[in-house]
């Protein structure tokens, strides 16, 4: 067992690891402003993470460019759906929710 | 068993819930996703069982399904035009017989 | 290990499948529907076909995607009751119940026959490969072994445009353009509309000799055009009867141009010269490609259209 294929491992692992808190953050956080908080974030690491671990056995530089292509444009378009899904949740005036609670209350808008 | 032959009895379960979705829900946007969901599972079955006979990829039923998908994504636009036209019209989603006494 | 995987992915699929008839919020529903068409297109990949995959996630789950949140948007209007589920006394419960499991029993029971290849059709695609002009099985398949299949299925496509268009109020005046008002996205997207196209061209000129292909590079096409409608960028040309229907047939003609070039040598409808059969296949994909994202997006707008109808009527 070489050096890289740990490396790459240890990678892969993180990265799926990644997607896995994401996802426990979409289904925990109380309303929608968190919840794109932790999609958007922590899943483009985790493809972050699982695009360096696959770039480490291509041997063609077109290739790799072309995955780190996908990375970045995946990132842009996640960054930008997630303005638009904070931008439309603010338009229809859903609450936020303050710390400690659960449920989000009506109040909070005016703040 | 090969993961060919998997997935299509896999096929077969979409099938099976597809027909029961159809012939249960009265919304009609309900019904046409059951009934994507009945070509889904044919397209599975089509594809895997052809290829658990042979062992190794099989690109004539691969290159029919494609082409059932652009149509079935064809059928779907044109079933939404017929619904909307009809909700427009009737300000109803459902079929009058499925309506029932109200 | 890899029937795990398998199994794994089949048991998501029928949950899916089930949610997304079952739940009770119909918005619910369509979004369980569009993940299965994303978990979908991963079965796929593990039945060796990356072909299907991609159409699958260009076309089932985004553009009939698409097509459903529009629907659904336009549909809260009207009385949408909550389905009665699992009503044990109605006689249509058990009638659906029956012909479920029917449908899986013989289905079943058809899939465990054991299959005896009558035709090696496969065989004689990798004899004729190399004169099909292009490398690509698939593609091959499609343009040239069983062209008139394909050139039957755009038929299909403006058909269904077509009755679209028929069901649309002429004298009303044009749907007005709800586009969206946000800096942030008619700045990205005026910046990655270029990438758009460059990736659907790429994928139609990536057909000839690994997967991707008109079908693939039409979907994405048009995504591109459903972004330009709701940034409210120009779509004035998609209101014009006459640019939207020749839009519809310029691929059609195309393909029936190229087909019927031989008939004048005498040879069969639809025979390419071997010189030039490679060329000629770009030629008729390009077409194809540009009239298949122009037909999705214009039945996406035609649906718009077909739900404002008669709301001046209304009191």
């Amino acid at each position: 067992m070489n050096l890289l294929v740990i490396l790459q491992s240890f990678l892969l692992i993180s990265g799926a690891l990644m997607f896995c808190i994401g996802s426990l953050g979409l289904i925990r956080f109380p309303d929608t402003y968190t919840r794109i908080h932790a999609l958007t974030k922590a899943d483009n690491l985790g493809l972050g993470l699982i695009v360096l671990a696959l770039i480490l056995n291509i041997e063609s530089v077109a290739l790799a460019l072309k995955l780190l292509l996908i990375w970045g444009l995946v990132m842009i378009a996640s960054a930008l759906s997630g303005h638009l899904v904070a931008w439309e949740a603010d338009e229809q005036c859903i609450p936020l929710c303050q710390p400690g609670e659960t449920e989000p209350h009506l109040e909070s808008e005016n703040e | 068993m090969s993961s060919y032959l998997i997935f299509a009895y896999g096929g077969v379960g979409l099938c099976g819930i597809g027909v029961f979705g159809f012939i249960l829900h009265s919304h009609l946007l309900r019904r046409l996703i059951a009934f994507n969901l009945l070509g889904s599972g044919t397209f599975l079955i089509l594809v895997g069982l052809s290829q658990s006979g042979r062992g190794q990829p099989d690109y004539i039923p691969q290159a029919l399904v494609l082409t059932g998908i652009v149509v079935a994504v064809a059928a779907t636009a044109l079933a939404l035009v017929l619904i909307r036209r009809w909700a427009a019209l009737t300000k109803h989603a459902t079929l009058p017989e499925d309506q029932g006494p109200s | 290990m890899n029937e795990l995987i398998d199994l794994t992915l089949i048991c998501i699929l029928l949950g899916l499948a089930t949610l997304s008839l079952f739940t009770q919020s119909l918005f619910r529903s369509v979004m369980f529907f569009i993940l299965l068409g994303l978990i979908l297109s991963l079965v796929w990949i593990r039945l060796d076909a990356p072909d299907i995959a991609l159409a699958e996630a260009a076309i089932g789950a985004g553009i009939t995607g698409i097509l459903l949140l529009d629907a659904l948007a336009h549909l809260r209007a009207t009385s949408n009751t909550p389905p009665q589920l699992l009503q044990l006394k109605q006689p249509r419960f058990w009638l659906a119940l029956l012909s479920g499991t029917g449908v899986i029993l013989a289905l079943g029971l058809a899939v465990s026959e054991p299959l005896s290849p009558v035709v090696a059709l496969d065989l004689k695609v990798s004899e004729n490969l190399a004169e099909s002009g292009v490398t690509h099985p698939i593609t091959a398949i499609l343009l040239n072994f069983r062209s008139y299949d394909t050139l039957l299925e755009v038929a299909v496509l403006v058909l269904a445009a077509l009755v679209a268009l028929t069901l649309r109020q002429s004298d009303e005046h044009p749907v007005a353009n709800e586009f969206l008002p946000n800096q942030l996205l008619h700045a990205c997207l005026k910046l990655f509309f270029p990438m758009i196209f460059l990736v659907s061209m790429y994928l139609l000129w990536a057909g000839s000799t690994q997967p991707g292909g008109a079908f693939q590079a039409g979907a994405v096409l048009a995504s591109a055009f459903v972004l330009f409608y709701l940034v409210g960028l120009k779509t004035q040309l998609a209101q014009n009867e006459h640019y939207l229907k020749r839009g519809w047939i310029f691929g059609l003609a195309i393909f029936v141009l190229v087909g019927a070039v031989p008939l004048l040598q005498g040879q069969p409808f639809l025979t390419y010269p071997d010189a030039h059969a490679g060329v000629l296949i770009l030629l008729i994909e390009l077409g194809l490609t540009l009239s298949i994202g122009w037909i999705l997006f214009s039945l996406f707008l035609l649906s718009q259209s077909a739900s404002t109808f008669q709301k001046k009527d209304t009191p």
